[in-house]
């Protein structure tokens, strides 16, 4: 039958709402002028001239009908408001009702929201923004292309004076270089991080300085010691003044502080000075294989990064052309500056966005089912509603509203969640993620919250609201009687499917991960870093100008330190683990000369190797014997003999280290002994060749050292670094210390994979409590509703275990599926995790069986409470029930 | 002016007027206009339009709500009710013009040097 009115109301509606109210002003009008004129004509006018007077006094229509419109659409706003409102009013009611239900909603909504956002700032302002600098897009950083087309972040002066010399593409360019210099105030002396950089570096980045200026070309060629300085450094030491040039004393030199960088637009990050320095353009053979500089530069206007690119290798080339030792200079590499800064973190950054957003769509598929029970449970609400008179789209909008109610609530929440998230990674993510002090919540996030909790709060109520709408009264009666209704069809099953597939991976990553980082700790890092202290010391260069005074200063310093009863072992070197490393070019005797073979390089002190708990594998270790002016010797290590003399005993060979002890005039060194591998960069280092010098022998480096102390078990690291800086202090009071544990140091490489893998296993936990709890409800909800069914088996002589198997049994069913898809769709993901996993495969079978096994696990027990209650059941009250 | 002519009115009263007539109980847009005539004395004549368009404001203020009925000679016409709103409006503007007019009044009863 066809509802004639309905459809003539719909088609006013939609098609034409405004002449409806026309249409209902024109009735009240006609009823009116009636009356009138019925008055009129009693008062003896004729029935002609009473009907012209009624419709003369209602004057002009349009403006009636205008101002009928405008009641109408006042009073149709107020009205959706209204039930808007008392939608809301219902959902808080319903809420209330179910305070486990909702605290469940709310935690998934709150937990969804709140990661998704902490995940999109940091991907926003790490990855999206521009650098904090004014112009930043058009900042690059310049890298040398080797033979094999690798770019290196380091290049040589020399090499950058001239691309800056006769490069066309950039407006201003710069190289730098870093400096922990000891800074000396009347109180005290403490080491503080620097760069030493160009004339032009300040032009490159364009830095709004907060007092004073930058520096200007001019300023290089003087030779007067210039610096710049930090916000931080300014109030600290200089007491904030705005009298410039004003002195800072920097290893024993004054410089003239010419202007303060404000806070936030240091480069590099946490950079505290900076002082000025002509590019050393030595005229030497090797002088373009010196890499020891970082270069930055500022596009000219109209050039790219690939312009500048071509522009700078065709001049990089010409070097080569020129000098064939140049082995760095087959070309320049021009990048974006900031993706060179995040390159490292970009990775582990995207893995983590993608984390997020399985998680945020495994809390929505949760949402949705658990929406998907509470409305099937409300099937004969919706048909009393439907009975009642409300429309399918009311009832839709009502079971929506109730979810984005409950979806702000709970995105609330998430934002607090998200906004102490990033906070804290500001506070502790700086040795992991660049750019983490420019992290914390603005409008841009919160709009990413609302859109997300819109998105999701709509996803996650929409689906079950249209399938509840459309029952029909007549089958929501039907249902409660006499039928049975089977496991198959259970709603919501495909959700938490989808929830055990989505949760696997994660599963499977956060294991794969954890698995790897497992294997790494496992590994031997060549050294013994309990129980050690490092403390770097460079020594002022007023006051120790000459290697004699710097080598007086160690040696008194090593005795010092001999004498303290805490201290095992005392050593020395210029590089140690954990910090930084140099590699030289080597000649190795008998071998090809035109090889350019490298190897690392490093100075040491006699007993250096003991105090590290390093042994020797064969030869002997330096000893007094060895002195300044006597023969060269040398250590190496395993991967050095394995290289350069396999199966052979280097002892006895001999081997130059042409490009570090170029000063020296590069002398034979003699191999006394061989010692295993150290992987100084932490767990993640692959051995290399290396080689190990003696301090006197090559007095040139002895201006800074770290040494290092081994302190006897259990003596407290506070009272160890109380002892050294006296120790220091007796030696020579202006010498300032960084005194830190070795395993703190090492142990802070791996915070970026400890942080990341932390993530990722805390969100696979979160997402199986997801799913099992997604299970639970499905199967609770299901056995209320199979309570008949239940009850004729359990008559028809069903015993408690059968059914316990038969609810156990349909759970698993539903968990399968999840985990065949999991596994299908993990096959790829994993592979994105490839680079960052360590002699594990992404394929891994143990991290993948356990996975599965862990699943299972929990969606066992999550089955089991409701299959017991289902085998519980009473088949007399389950029947009577009916 | 002469007595027979109607009284113009004062903008802004017709709200008010309106919303007295209907504190009496609902009516339609033809009861109000009579009530107020009858009420006047036939002093005041309602402009119909004018009427109607304050019943639109009102009933987009809330201050009334209308509903279809039938009258007692079985015509359909739109009765129109004050709201609680309405009657505090109402009781509000009552005191005002109440004020306003006895002051006006007062003043203009004054005897001034040049009247």
């Amino acid at each position: 039958m066809f509802d004639v009115k309905g459809i003539r109301r719909l088609l006013r509606r939609f098609g034409s709402g405004r002449r409806a109210v026309d249409h209902e002003l024109d009735e009240e009008l006609e009823t009116h002028e009636a009356m009138r004129a019925a008055a009129l004509e009693q008062r003896g006018w004729s029935q002609e001239e009473a009907r012209a007077e009624a419709r003369r006094r209602l004057g002009d229509r349009d403006s009636l009908y205008a101002s009928a419109r405008k009641r109408s659409e006042r009073v149709r706003r107020r009205e959706w408001l209204e039930t808007v409102r008392s939608d809301v009013v219902l959902a808080a009611r319903r809420a209330a009702r179910a305070p486990g239900s909702t605290a469940l909603t709310l935690l998934t909504f709150a937990l969804g929201i709140g990661l998704t956002t902490a995940g999109f700032t940091v991907v926003d302002r790490v990855l999206l923004r521009p650098l904090p600098f004014p112009g930043a897009e058009d900042l690059v950083a310049l890298q040398n292309v080797d033979s094999a087309g690798g770019a290196f972040p380091r290049v040589a002066a020399a090499s950058w004076a001239e691309w800056h010399a006769h490069g066309r593409s950039l407006a201003a360019s710069a190289i730098h270089q870093e400096w922990t210099a000891t800074v000396a105030t009347d109180e005290a002396a403490f080491r503080s991080r620097g760069q030493r950089v160009t004339p032009e570096f300040f032009r490159v980045f364009n830095v709004p300085m907060l007092v004073g200026r930058g520096f200007d070309t001019e300023d290089a060629r003087t030779g007067a010691a210039l610096a710049v300085v930090g916000e931080g450094l300014w109030r600290r030491v200089l007491g904030a003044t705005r009298d410039l040039p004003a002195t800072l004393v920097l290893d024993g030199v004054p410089h003239m502080v010419l202007g303060v960088v404000p806070s936030g637009l240091a480069y590099p990050e946490q950079t505290e000075f900076w002082v000025v320095e002509e590019a050393d353009v030595a005229d030497h053979v090797d002088a373009h294989t010196w890499i020891n500089w970082m270069a930055v530069a500022r596009l000219a206007p109209g050039s790219t990064a690939a312009s500048a690119t071509a522009d700078l290798s065709g001049i990089a080339r010409g070097i080569r052309a020129a000098n064939p030792r140049a082995i760095y200079s087959y070309g320049v590499d021009v990048i974006s500056l900031r993706d060179l800064l995040v390159r490292d973190a970009r990775e582990h950054l995207l893995l983590l966005a993608g984390a997020v957003i399985l998680l945020l769509a495994l809390a929505c598929a949760n949402l949705a089912g658990l929406n998907f029970a509470q409305t099937t449970a409300r099937t004969s609400e919706m048909a009393v509603r439907t009975a009642l008179g409300a429309g399918r789209g009311r009832l839709v909008r009502l079971l929506v509203t109730e979810s984005l109610a409950l979806g702000f609530a709970g995105s609330i929440l998430g934002l607090v969640l998200a906004w102490w998230a990033t906070k804290l990674l500001a506070v502790h993510g700086a040795a992991f993620i660049p750019r983490a002090s420019e992290l914390g919540l603005d409008l841009r996030i919160i709009g990413f919250a609302v859109v997300t909790t819109i998105v999701a709060g709509a996803a996650a109520g929409l689906a079950p609201a249209l399938r509840a709408s459309s029952v029909s009264l007549r089958s929501a009666v039907g249902t409660t009687r006499g039928t049975v209704v089977g496991g198959r069809r259970l709603p919501g099953a495909g959700l938490v499917a989808v929830e055990t597939a989505l949760a696997l991976m994660l599963l499977t990553g956060g294991g794969l991960l954890l698995r790897s980082f497992a294997v790494l700790l496992e590994r031997d890092l060549g050294f013994d870093a309990d129980g050690v202290l490092v403390a770097d010391i460079a020594l002022p260069e007023a006051s120790y100008d000459t290697p004699e005074k710097q080598l007086l200063f160690w040696e008194s310093l090593q005795e010092r330190l001999d004498a303290e009863r805490g201290f095992q072992r005392v050593g020395f070197a210029n590089w140690v683990p954990g910090g930084m490393g140099g590699l030289s070019f080597i000649a190795v005797q008998g071998q090809d000369p035109a090889r350019r073979d490298g190897a690392g390089y490093r100075v040491i002190s006699d007993d250096y190797l003991a105090a590290l708990g390093v042994s020797l594998e064969s030869g002997r270790g330096f000893d007094g014997s060895d002195r300044f002016g006597s023969p060269r010797v040398v250590l190496i290590n395993r991967a050095m003999a394995d290289r350069f003399w396999p199966g052979e005993d280097p002892r006895g060979r001999r081997v130059r280290a042409l490009s570090m002890e170029m000063r020296e005039g590069a002398p034979w060194l003699t191999v006394t002994g061989v010692i295993g591998n150290i992987r100084h960069f932490g767990h993640g280092d692959a051995p290399e060749p290396e080689m190990y010098v003696l301090y006197r022998q090559v007095p040139s480096w002895a201006g800074s050292m770290t040494v290092v102390v081994r302190t006897t078990e259990g003596l407290d690291p506070g009272v160890a670094t109380a002892a050294v800086r006296a120790a220091i202090a007796s030696v020579d009071p202006r010498v300032a210390a960084e005194i830190a544990r070795l395993d703190t140091r090492i142990g802070s490489i791996l915070a970026a994979r400890r942080f990341v893998t932390a993530v990722l296993t805390g969100f696979a936990a979160l997402s199986l409590v997801l799913a099992a709890i997604g299970l639970y409800g499905l199967l609770s909800f299901a056995v209320a509703r199979r309570t008949h069914e239940i009850g004729v088996r359990a008559a028809l002589g069903a015993g408690r275990a059968g059914i316990l198997g038969l609810m156990l049994g349909s759970a698993l069913r539903v968990v399968a599926v999840g985990v065949a898809a999991g596994l299908l769709a993990g096959y790829w993901l994993t592979r994105l995790l490839e680079s960052l996993l360590v002699d594990i495969a992404p394929h891994d079978a143990i991290a993948h069986v356990l996975a599965i096994v862990t699943l299972l696990l929990a969606a066992v027990a999550a089955a089991l409470a409701p299959a017991w209650r289902a085998s519980r059941i009473d088949p007399l009250r389950a029947l009577r029930m009916e | 002016m002469t007595r027979d002519e109607p009284l113009p009115l004062i903008k802004g009263t017709l709200d008010l007027l309106v919303l007295k007539a209907l504190s009496w109980g609902a009516m339609h847009g033809y009861g109000i206009a009579s009530w107020l005539e009858t009420q006047s004395g036939g002093a005041m004549a309602v402009d119909d339009s004018a009427l109607y368009q304050a019943l639109h404001r009102l009933e987009g203020r809330r201050d009334v709500t209308a509903a279809w009925s039938v009258t007692e000679n079985n015509r359909r016409a739109r009765y129109y009710t004050l709201t609680s709103r309405g009657v505090t409006r109402l009781e509000a503007e009552a005191e005002t013009w109440t004020r306003y007019t006895r002051t006006v009044s007062t003043i203009l009863a004054l005897e001034g040097p040049g009247v």
